[in-house]
């Protein structure tokens, strides 16, 4: 089930391909690599359908970089990936060995940096838009399952929460990572964005 | 500021294990701890009020930049060391092996005042310690990974209903996708493998093992691989801790080779032993201590014992051999064979005692049993029953000497027979000059009868020269019994009386060999009357 019409749909995808376009600049600045960043889906679903959406794409351990957004908009963002894909994106970005299947502090840090500029690309973009200033905690990366990623999400939250599903896929030197891009906003949050998204279609 | 907040401050100006340094919106520095004050080179009190760019340029000319600008803006950056080295050049304490100076991660946030960025936090932290570990263990990871991923046997962790870590060789034989979200998870697979009757004993196994019940070591299962060909598996497993939680370290070696090689041999070994056991020969095989290893059905019945008797019985004990002529205990062939290493044969007149008592002569011969090196491993015997072999050598040497002595008669005989000839010729002519009713005329008659009698017997010489065979054919005996019995009585006083049926039946028979036997017959009885009486033959 999505909550977006087909036009906020069109409007959505657009602005986080313009998004998503100045994180691959920056990526690829960064890392000498072209890194493309394709966005093949877009949706919006309450907080209770999305376990069931997530868990076909990882069942164990998962790398999230999460960052809390406040201002106009406020919630959770963050970059997820499973265990093999986070190992897999930092030794590609850094040329390190990829064959190695251990996640260490020097690639939680490259995730954490790269999930940065993901997520401030995202969310500066949609703070451009919106015309409000959007201020974003230091990028933090958690390994975790997934139940537990999503019941810390709900904690302290009265507000009910939608999440905004970006399926992600990196392109770096013809090897190919898919992940999701979550941003976990209160009901007020949605309605602000939905509404400037009509005001754009 | 309450009492918790100076000293909050305090450490972070002081004591602060990293660099913290803060800039105002027109990104003037406004703090400046001592870390920074110390690792930089430059204190505070010379960089507070001071454009950050002027003082560290670096950041500027590095193009890091950018993130501050960001950072006004209200965004937050992570510098990684592995993408930027460090923020702001400093020398290290751990500088000089990999690095040459300060490795850094840094965290650059800002801080709002009335929704307004009034100050941007830096935080820098020294990495290039834990980076010198990191890359200690990236080697060992390294070793240990070409040792895991280079080994021919599959390797893999399986902890709950997951496979971790399958190595190229794991991977290959399953055909391992190692991806979670595929339709057949890498655990469907292994299951798939190794089929639903086994795969319910092997998990049982992997509980028990789990919950430290013995289990044995080693099993070896069958597996069908990626390209649907059954694999023979041997499984060693070992229980490790995997994450903080309890796993099996899966040890997977392929021996479809070996069990084929098995199978071979075991088809090799029940042939060889069919083969020995329904030999006509005796056989029997010992170790190099001389205890018997194996008998077959020959020498089980020649030695009076059971294969599963006479197993691991010291060799004299089931072979026991005499002398035949001596009778003492002949030499342990397998003893002789291990001390020479060459085949041997067994002395003449040797005598086997069986378990019962019963003698047999036997011949045999004892041959070492070598392995690839020429070690000696033990001695196999062959031998046979050779009491009716030497019954039949002394039968035929006896024939041999009466076929000598008849070919000897023949030769008599056959000259005998020429004389006869003469003489009978010579009383022919003798009695065509003589009267038929003179006295001389019957004397020369019975002379002829004689002679006639005289051949017979020469041809009864020539019929046992020529191996005894009796010259059948049909005749009426009444005149061989009158012949023989005439003839045996003349010259005495007994007299011959006949009851002879007439016509009597022919029968087939050797005439002269019946004669012959009617008149020894004859004689006997005349023989056992000496004072005379009577001879009565005849057909009834």
């Amino acid at each position: 089930m999505t909550l977006l019409t087909e036009s906020q749909q069109d409007s959505l995808t657009e602005i986080i391909n313009i998004a998503f376009s100045r994180a691959a600049a920056s990526l690829s600045d960064l890392t000498q690599h072209r890194v493309l960043l394709n966005v093949p889906k877009v949706s919006i679903h309450p907080m209770n359908e999305l376990q069931g959406i997530l868990s076909e794409f990882v069942q164990d351990e998962i790398a999230t970089v999460h960052q809390i957004f406040d201002g106009s908009l406020s919630g959770d963002a963050m970059l997820m990936l499973d265990y093999e894909g986070a190992v897999k994106l930092s030794r590609l970005l850094t040329e390190g060995n990829p064959n190695k299947k251990q996640l260490y502090e020097s690639d939680r840090e490259v995730l954490n940096e790269v999930g940065n500029i993901l997520l401030n690309a995202c969310l500066g973009t949609f703070g451009n838009m919106l015309e409000v200033q959007i201020t974003f905690s230091v990028p933090r990366l958690n390994l975790a399952d997934l139940e537990t990623l999503l019941d810390s999400l709900l904690i302290g939250k009265d507000e009910i929460q939608y999440t905004l599903v970006i399926y992600t896929r990196f392109n770096i030197e013809e090897r190919e990572i898919s992940g999701y891009l979550l941003i976990v906003m209160g009901v007020t949050s949605l309605e602000r964005l939905l509404g400037s998204l009509e005001k754009l279609g | 500021m309450g009492d918790w907040e100076k000293i909050s401050a305090q450490w972070l100006s002081d004591d602060a294990p990293m660099g913290v340094f803060m800039v105002d919106a027109d990104l003037k520095i406004r703090f400046w701890n001592r870390w920074m004050g110390v690792h930089s080179g430059k204190e505070a009190q010379f960089v507070m009020g001071k454009p950050l760019f002027s003082v560290c340029p670096e950041i500027e000319t590095r193009g890091n930049a950018r993130y501050y600008r960001e950072a006004l803006k209200g965004e937050s950056a992570v510098l990684s060391q592995r993408f930027h080295d460090y923020l702001i050049p400093m020398p290290s304490d751990f500088a000089g092996g990999s690095f040459e100076c300060m490795q850094q991660t840094a965290r650059i946030e800002s801080i709002k005042q009335n929704d307004q960025v009034n100050r941007i936090v830096t935080v820098i932290e020294d990495v290039t310690e834990r980076l010198e570990r990191e890359r200690d263990l990236m080697a060992s990871e390294t070793r240990y990974r070409t040792l895991v991923d280079n080994a021919r046997d599959a390797i893999l962790v399986i902890q709950g209903k997951k496979i971790r870590q399958p190595n190229p060789a794991a991977r290959t034989l399953f055909g391992f996708s190692g991806k979670p979200h595929a339709q057949k998870t890498d655990f469907d697979r292994f299951r798939d493998a190794v089929g639903p009757e086994f795969f319910h004993s092997l998990t049982q196994r992997y509980a028990d093992r789990l919950a430290g019940k013995p289990v044995e070591e080693l099993i070896s299962f069958q597996v069908t691989d990626r390209n649907g060909e059954k694999q023979w598996l041997e499984s060693n497993n070992v229980v490790i801790n995997w994450e903080e939680k309890p796993a099996l370290l899966a040890m997977l070696r392929n021996i479809t080779k070996r069990k084929n090689a098995e199978a071979a041999l075991e088809t090799e070994r029940n042939r060889l032993a069919v083969t020995l056991r329904s030999i006509g020969d005796g056989v029997l095989a010992t170790d190099a201590d001389g205890k018997v290893l194996f008998i077959n059905r020959v020498a089980e019945e020649l030695t009076g014992y059971a294969f599963k008797d006479a197993l691991g019985e010291p060799l004299p004990r089931v072979f026991h051999i005499i002398n035949q002529q001596t009778r003492k205990p002949c030499e342990n062939p397998v003893e002789k064979v291990l001390k020479t290493g060459r085949v041997v044969g067994l002395a003449n007149h040797t005598v086997l005692i069986a378990r019962d008592g019963t003698e047999r002569m036997i011949a045999d011969s004892g041959s070492p049993i070598r392995d690839r090196g020429g070690r000696i491993l033990g001695v196999v015997l062959a031998f046979q029953d050779v009491t009716e072999k030497y019954r039949m050598e002394a039968e035929l040497a006896r024939t041999r000497n009466l076929e000598s002595l008849g070919i000897l008669a023949g030769g008599i005989a056959h000259d005998f027979n020429n004389i006869l000839a003469v003489i009978l010729g010579n009383l022919n002519l003798v009695k065509i000059d003589l009267d038929p009713l003179c006295e001389g005329f019957e004397c020369t008659t019975e002379a002829e009868q004689a002679v006639h009698q005289a051949k017979a017997l020469a041809r009864q010489l020539l019929t046992f020269a020529k191996g005894g065979a009796p010259v059948k054919k049909t005749a009426v005996l009444s005149e061989a019994i009158r012949e023989s019995c005439g003839f045996a009585v003349r010259g005495s006083n007994v007299r011959c009386e006949y009851a002879i049926e007439d016509p009597l039946w022919p029968v087939e028979a050797d005439v002269e060999q019946m004669g012959q036997v009617l008149n020894n017959l004859f004689i006997n009885a005349k023989q056992a009357m000496p004072g005379g009486g009577l001879c009565s033959g005849g057909c009834p």
